[in-house]
């Protein structure tokens, strides 16, 4: 009996072993989405995810994209998608990362601030502070998403849909909506404005009232109201600073892109004609450092970047004072107020205390009083003050510079075509745009 | 309703009622009794390391250097069936009686040649040895021997040639290697194609983890495993045969017997091999004495002088290496062991890498009692390598990097004075990276198994095998500041640590009856319990403060702590019946379970069906005029299924929130990847017939199969609309079919005392083709976007951008003259316009393999010759694209722009029309040239020498333009190969050793 004996203890013993392993390991590396979406921690959480993530990946696409199209930037690397972008026209194809990247990295952003405004309820978070802080911080981040969208493509969907079917809808609808958002996060702001405790864990570089009305100023703009666009820069306070932290492991995408790898360096003259600047701008030495180079594909001369591009830490405006000034100049200009326009261009003009060191520190406008000669300077102002904010390739639109057929273009392309991945997915995807 | 993995304990619990009512009580007197006598093949040459065994129990033997065995075993008196068998011979069975009276017998056996092997006796399951007759699929051995004379340094290296319907590639030249095997092509896309490795019924991890980057090669882990210990290999291929092996064999399993100890008086080997490594071809480079003035400017063919260097005279070099052996084996009847040491060296052909591996091996078979044993082995391995970085896809400051992004009109050479080294041009200083960088790997590794053999009563046995696999590697980066490198002029330190640990329990019960004279059933029962767990930990940093190399200096720019588990349960029930010797039926059931998955796919079921029919048995065919001419004709088919867990990683079925900071504040974010609970494992059918025969008295003999196999459910990394909020998600999508032959001859031309001639070949052709795809196609990592995935097509073929022609194929020009990229529509002149087109450029899926193994053995010469033959398939020849290119420009195309030869900027124009970077990468190689002398002189007693002289990869035939067109710089990637871009090419490799055994 003792073989059978030990046999059956043997068995045994190897049988409770086997039971005891479990089949449903839990992740210790990270969480999952219904953990995060249940709980105020989890969404504060994510809320913060959702800014590092446009402050990183998604303003890497928003700047160096429509940079490189609107001759702010030339590649200076031989990848091929790289020159691709630079040449512009024809050779950017429907799965050129740049291009794609920067509709799938802004519609994350899309999605994750959805996600955020979805779960934002009075059960998971009560208190009505709180609350409205995280669904106007949200709601910024949407909004801000697809006005970068909508610069840089003809059409677009307002919301994700998870089965990947979302309805495109033309400039003005979406235009609509980004405002509709800024004005929807200003509201519930104002109605429950959020402690301090909320911006502790936020994030105290955010000046979100500010950062709304200026963003509502440059939309405004865009969609041709230009008065809403006056009275929304004029609900800026000038002295507020608003910007995105940056450390070793979370560097400035800029830096990383441009500084540090070489990957794109800045053309001469900000891409202008060296006769359309300004004498003495204080702006042409804070950004570039002359170096005697040339681009990949193009050979067009190129610089050393510096400026709040210069270090892995820099902080990166989210927007700049000059830009709502400049976009209440521009609102003021084209509504025929010219004395008011120059007024405020001046205030552009001759800055010499910029937060962020964007001082151009000239003499006052001194050229014609006129509608075209005045939104000329400011288009100037625009391309110095704003430069690389991911605003050149709107700006070059609606000022009417020479589009990418002109023999020397001030963009090598209007509108990007759809990405590859939008287009085998979703059956409404409209036809591309010629160039 | 059972939960899924109640089911499976419940066929465990199934099968200890089974073997516990099973066993009897009955317990007879036993005594010991002494078999012994001498093996020779049927020229009475002594076989030295055959095996004696006793059939039924655990017990064996293998003979001496005089061919001579004794075998002592306890048992009850009665008659017993002895099994004598020798990789390469029939196999045979003897039966003696032994009583009290007649307790010590003599019994010597001659042994056949076997050139198909037919009889040989394989181990399928983990433990279950069958006759191969019985198979219904194809099988192939490689004995330790042949593994000897290969002069290779790891075990799948060494397989390059041997096994029909294997593709084996060396994707680099690095002295640690880096190998791919795939049995009969590809089969998964997102996981991995390697097949399961098991040594000695201890399941092996063969992962590339890539600690630091040295370039897209990296070692894979098989290289931890010393081939002079193995006895054996044995490979299956494909799910036909693996259905018992589950979820993890879809791509074959490939197992490994190592050497074990003998009854005996103690027998040393001691072996020594010297190695030289040399590089076999440098390429072309640009000799031109000038360059132009103004590079960019095409109207202006104005040049200066400038000197020009060959950067492969400072890069390359002849390396050396040593391996030195020695094992001791013996024991008694009741105890054997088996002991080895090992130290090898081998520098690389690229100055200052080299790769060294120290190993230890132990065995003890233990006879608990006349029917149990026990035995127990361990394996330790410490490796560690200098390595010099290569560049690769994602890196840009390798050593070959730094040669083809230069103009080669730069001295390399540091400023005497400073010590600093020059800019070579975009990308860091060869020279620097070679002397200045340190790279290194190293990694510590234990094997180690417990095995149970139970034969409690006669046809049942039960086996235990439990096995561990455990692991830490160590990868360290430094690159000094300052340096010539674009990506970290500050300095740069990374430090990357692995730790794996993996366990296997097996218990395999068979059971073995006559049902009536004609009919023997063998049912087997096995249950298995697998556990996985990996952690890795990695720190890097940047802006180094001087003189420290550590990671924990400078600013931190990345750390990572990832850990993970997995458990895989599974049972498998399979039945064989053997209709007198001739008919072979076989049908299994397997159940498998993984922590992988989500509850309501976790569990699947994997059958398998397969028959052989040995025609030559029958009477009527020995009796017809075929029998004559055929000493053997078996046809055999099978169908099986089985899974793959490694299209997921560990928790990827879910949506994961990764924790970000900044600025002292912590979030989490979503991946863009979205989660799919309801992945199942992929999962593979295979069919296969085929037909084994031999001619002229066991003379010539063929191994022949036609497979076809279609992995459905493939796990693809599908795109989502970008409007979903996410870019891709896991899913079970497509389809992956490959189909294919394989051939294997031997022939034995002469076959006399003094000299034997044999003759191997293999040949094999596998066609694989995706269909099912949702989207047009599917992009690769690791070839910079131009390896693809499409419906219709090979895997991994170049997918790109092309050169315009005319319709004679001539370039069509444009207004300068220059060639150009094609585009999708033609102008009203005829030239290209719209956007730009892609197709389909290249394939670097061979048409088909070869092999030819010529070997003669004169009296105590053994002379071998191995061919190896890759054909039909492109290489992407990534280095000479950027060698012709302007800014860099160190290649002979870029020469024939300077010497007027094209127009300037002729290559400038072609350089994104990547078709003219395609190459016919086929190549026939000279893999194994050796000749082997073998003398047991008068002065050293009775030991025996060994004295060889190996050459390895000695020429290659090919019209290839690069240094190798085996190596791939996506390194072991499973779907994006034949991409050379800076790989280190496949040394030429000499080695002279020698080895005594007494």
């Amino acid at each position: 009996m003792i073989r059978k004996t030990y046999i059956t203890y043997f068995l045994t013993a190897l049988l409770l072993w086997v039971s005891s392993c479990s089949m449903d390991i839990p992740n210790p590396n990270q969480a999952t989405d219904e953990e995060a979406l249940s709980s105020q921690q989890g969404l504060i959480a994510l809320s913060v995810g959702m800014r590092v993530n446009y402050s990183t990946d998604a303003l890497s696409r928003i700047i160096i994209t429509p940079g490189v199209t609107s001759r702010e930037l030339g590649a200076y690397t031989t990848f091929v998608n790289y020159l691709n972008l630079e040449e512009g026209g024809d050779a950017i194809q429907n799965d050129n990362s740049w291009t794609s990247g920067l509709w799938s990295r802004l519609y994350r952003v899309v999605g994750l601030a959805e996600s955020i405004l979805e779960n934002n309820t009075s059960e998971v978070v009560p208190d009505a502070g709180i609350r409205a802080g995280l669904s106007a911080h949200a709601l910024f981040f949407k909004a801000a998403a697809l006005g970068h969208i909508i610069q840089a493509f003809e059409e677009a969907p307002i919301t994700t849909m998870e089965d990947g079917q979302a309805a495109f809808m033309d400039r003005a609808a979406v235009l609509a909506e980004v405002i509709r958002l800024l004005e929807d996060a200003q509201q519930q702001l104002s109605a429950n404005p959020p402690t301090d405790a909320f911006y502790q864990q936020i994030g105290t570089t955010l000046d979100l009232p500010n950062m709304i009305q200026a963003f509502l100023s440059r939309y405004y703009l865009q969609a041709g109201d230009y008065q809403s666009a006056i009275d929304a820069a004029d609900a800026v306070d000038m002295s507020a600073v608003s910007e995105f932290p940056y450390e070793s492991e979370q560097p400035n995408p800029i830096w990383s892109l441009t500084v540090n790898s070489n990957d794109f360096r800045p053309l001469d003259n900000f891409g202008l004609e060296a006769s359309q600047l300004p004498a003495g701008d204080g702006r042409l030495a804070f950004f570039l450092v002359p170096a005697d180079t040339f681009s990949a594909a193009l050979q067009l001369p190129v610089e050393d970047l510096q400026g709040y591009f210069s270090e892995q830490t820099s902080s990166l405006p989210i927007y700049l004072p000059g830009e709502v000034l400049l976009n209440k100049a521009e609102a003021q200009a084209r509504l025929d107020q010219l004395p008011a326009a120059v007024t405020t261009l001046n205030q552009v003009r001759t800055k010499t205390d910029d937060p962020f060191g964007v001082n151009a520190a000239l003499p006052p406008y001194a050229g014609a009083v006129t509608q075209p000669a005045i939104l000329e300077d400011i288009y100037i102002n625009r391309a110095l003050e704003l430069f690389m904010t991911g605003l050149r390739l709107e700006d070059s639109r609606r000022f009417g510079r020479p589009g990418p057929d002109a023999s020397d273009p001030s963009r090598t392309r209007n509108f990007y075509p759809y990405p590859d991945t939008e287009r085998a997915n979703n059956p409404n995807t409209p036809g591309d745009p010629a160039v | 309703m059972l939960r899924p993995t109640t089911r499976i304990r419940q066929v465990l619990v199934l099968c200890l009622v089974v073997c516990c009512l099973a066993v009897p009580a009955a317990l007879a007197q036993s005594q010991t009794f002494t078999i012994s006598g001498t093996i020779t093949d049927q020229f009475e040459d002594p076989l030295i390391g055959a095996t004696i065994r006793l059939e039924g129990r655990s017990i064996g033997t293998i003979t001496d250097l005089d061919g001579g065995y004794t075998l002592q075993f306890s048992g009850e008196p009665g008659t017993y069936g002895l099994v004598f068998s020798f990789v390469g011979y029939a196999s045979t069975t003897q039966s003696v009686t032994l009583s009290a009276s007649e307790s010590s017998i003599t019994l010597n056996q001659t042994l056949e040649t076997d050139l198909i092997g037919l009889s040989e006796v394989v181990v399928t399951g983990t433990s279950v040895a069958t006759s191969k007759k019985q198979l219904g699929n194809a099988i192939s051995t490689v004995s330790g021997q042949e593994l000897a004379q290969t002069g290779a340094q790891s075990v799948d290296q060494a397989l390059a040639g041997k096994i029909s319907g294997a593709l084996i590639q060396q994707n680099t030249g690095n002295p640690a290697g880096g190998i791919s095997i795939r049995l009969r092509g590809v089969s998964t896309l997102a996981g991995s194609s390697d097949p399961l490795y098991i040594v000695d019924g201890v399941i092996v991890n063969n992962s590339s983890a890539e600690l630091v980057d040295i370039g897209g090669a990296s070692q894979n882990r098989l290289s931890d495993i010393n081939p002079n210990d193995i006895e054996r290999i044995e490979v299956i291929k494909g799910a036909a045969a693996a259905a018992i092996y589950g979820s993890r064999a879809n791509n074959g399993v490939v197992q490994i017997f190592t050497k074990r100890g003998a009854q005996g008086k103690p027998r040393v080997t001691v072996s020594t091999t010297l190695r030289v490594n040399e590089l076999r071809k440098k390429i072309g480079f640009n000799q031109a004495p000038f360059a132009f003035t103004e590079p960019t400017n095409l109207s202006s063919t104005e040049t200066r002088e400038v000197t020009r260097y060959d950067y492969q005279d400072d890069i390359f070099r002849t390396g050396y290496g040593t391996d030195s052996y020695v094992s001791v084996s013996g024991g008694n009847a009741d105890t054997r062991y088996f002991v080895s040491g090992s130290y090898f060296l081998n520098q690389g052909i690229v100055e200052n890498s080299d790769y060294k591996r120290y190993s230890a091996r132990a065995r003890i078979d233990q006879s608990l009692n006349d029917w149990a044993s026990l035995s127990f082995g361990a394996n330790y391995s410490l490796s560690n390598t200098n390595d010099v970085p290569n560049g690769g896809i994602a890196a840009a400051y390798g050593a070959l990097t730094g040669f083809s992004f230069s103009d080669n009109v730069t001295d390399p050479r540091p400023d005497p004075a400073t010590g600093l080294y020059p800019n070579t041009n975009a990308n860091a200083n060869h020279l620097e990276v070679i002397n200045e960088y340190k790279f290194a790997n190293e990694t510590n590794r234990f094997i180690g198994d417990m095995q149970l053999n139970m034969t409690p009563i006669e046809g049942l046995g039960i086996d235990y095998v439990l096995g561990v696999d455990t692991y830490s590697s160590t990868g360290t980066a430094f690159i000094p500041e300052p340096n010539t490198s674009n990506s970290y002029p500050n300095g740069f330190s990374r430090r990357s640590d692995r730790s794996f640990f993996q366990m296997n329990n097996d218990l395999t019960i068979r059971y073995q009856f006559d049902i009536s004279d004609a009919v023997a059933s063998t049912t087997v029962l096995g249950g298995t319990v697998q556990y996985e767990k990996v952690q890795s930990i990695a720190l890097e940093s940047t802006d180094l403060p001087p003189f420290v190399q550590t990671a924990s200096a400078g600013t931190a720019s990345a750390r990572g702590d990832v850990r993970g588990e997995t458990v895989v349960q599974g049972a498998f029930l399979q039945q064989t019946f053997n209709i007198q010797e001739k008919l072979f039926l076989t049908g299994a059931i397997r159940v498998d379970a993984s922590s992988l998955f989500a509850e309501g796919e976790r569990t699947q079921f994997y059958p398998k069906v397969s028959g052989s029919y040995v025609v030559s048995e029958e009477n009527f065919f020995q009796n017809s005029s075929l029998g004559s001419v055929f000493s053997l004709l078996k046809f055999r088919s099978s169908y099986g299924e089985a899974g793959n867990l490694t299209g997921i990683g560990t928790y990827e079925r879910f949506t994961n929130l990764s924790p970000v900071s900044v600025a002292g504040l912590t979030g989490l974010l979503p991946s863009s990847q979205r989660g799919t609970l309801g992945v199942r494992p992929e999962r593979q059918k295979e069919f296969e017939v085929g037909t084994d025969f031999a001619l002229f008295n066991n003379r010539l003999g063929f191994e022949f199969t036609y497979y076809t196999k279609q992995v459905e459910d493939l796990l693809l990394n599908r795109t989502l609309s970008p409007t979903t909020g996410f870019t891709n998600t896991r899913q079970n999508v497509g389809t992956l079919d490959n189909q294919g032959i394989e051939l294997l001859v031997r022939g034995v031309p002469i076959q006399q005392e003094d000299l034997t001639w044999s003759v191997t070949g293999t040949f094999s052709r596998n066609r694989n083709e995706v269909n099912g795809i949702e989207e047009d196609f599917i992009l690769l990592d690791g070839s910079f976007g131009q390896s693809a995935v499409l419906n219709g097509e090979p895997i991994g073929v170049f997918y790109t951008t092309y050169l315009a022609r005319n319709a004679d194929g001539s370039p069509l020009l444009n207004a300068n003259g220059l060639p150009q990229q094609d585009r999708v529509d033609r102008d009203a002149n005829g030239q290209p316009t719209g956007t730009l087109a892609e197709k389909v450029i290249g394939d670097p899926n061979p048409s088909y393999i070869w092999s030819l193994i010529n070997e003669v053995e004169y009296r105590n010469f053994t002379f071998r010759l191995q061919l190896d033959a890759i054909q039909g398939y492109n290489v992407f020849n990534f280095t000479n694209r950027l060698l012709s290119f302007y800014p860099f420009g160190g290649g002979e195309l870029y020469e024939q722009e300077l010497r007027g030869e094209v127009p300037k900027g002729y290559n400038a124009a072609t350089f994104s029309a990547f078709d003219r970077h395609i190459e016919d990468g086929s190549f026939v190689k000279v893999r194994e040239l050796s000749a082997t002398y073998r003398v047991q002189p008068a002065f050293m007693g009775n030991a025996s020498l060994q004295i060889s002289l190996i050459g390895r990869n000695l020429l290659s035939f090919d019209s290839y333009s690069g240094w190798d067109p085996e190596t791939n710089a996506a390194g072991q990637s499973n779907t994006t190969r034949g991409f050379d871009f800076n790989e280190v090419p496949i040394p030429r490799t000499y080695s002279l050793g020698i080895s005594a055994t007494f």
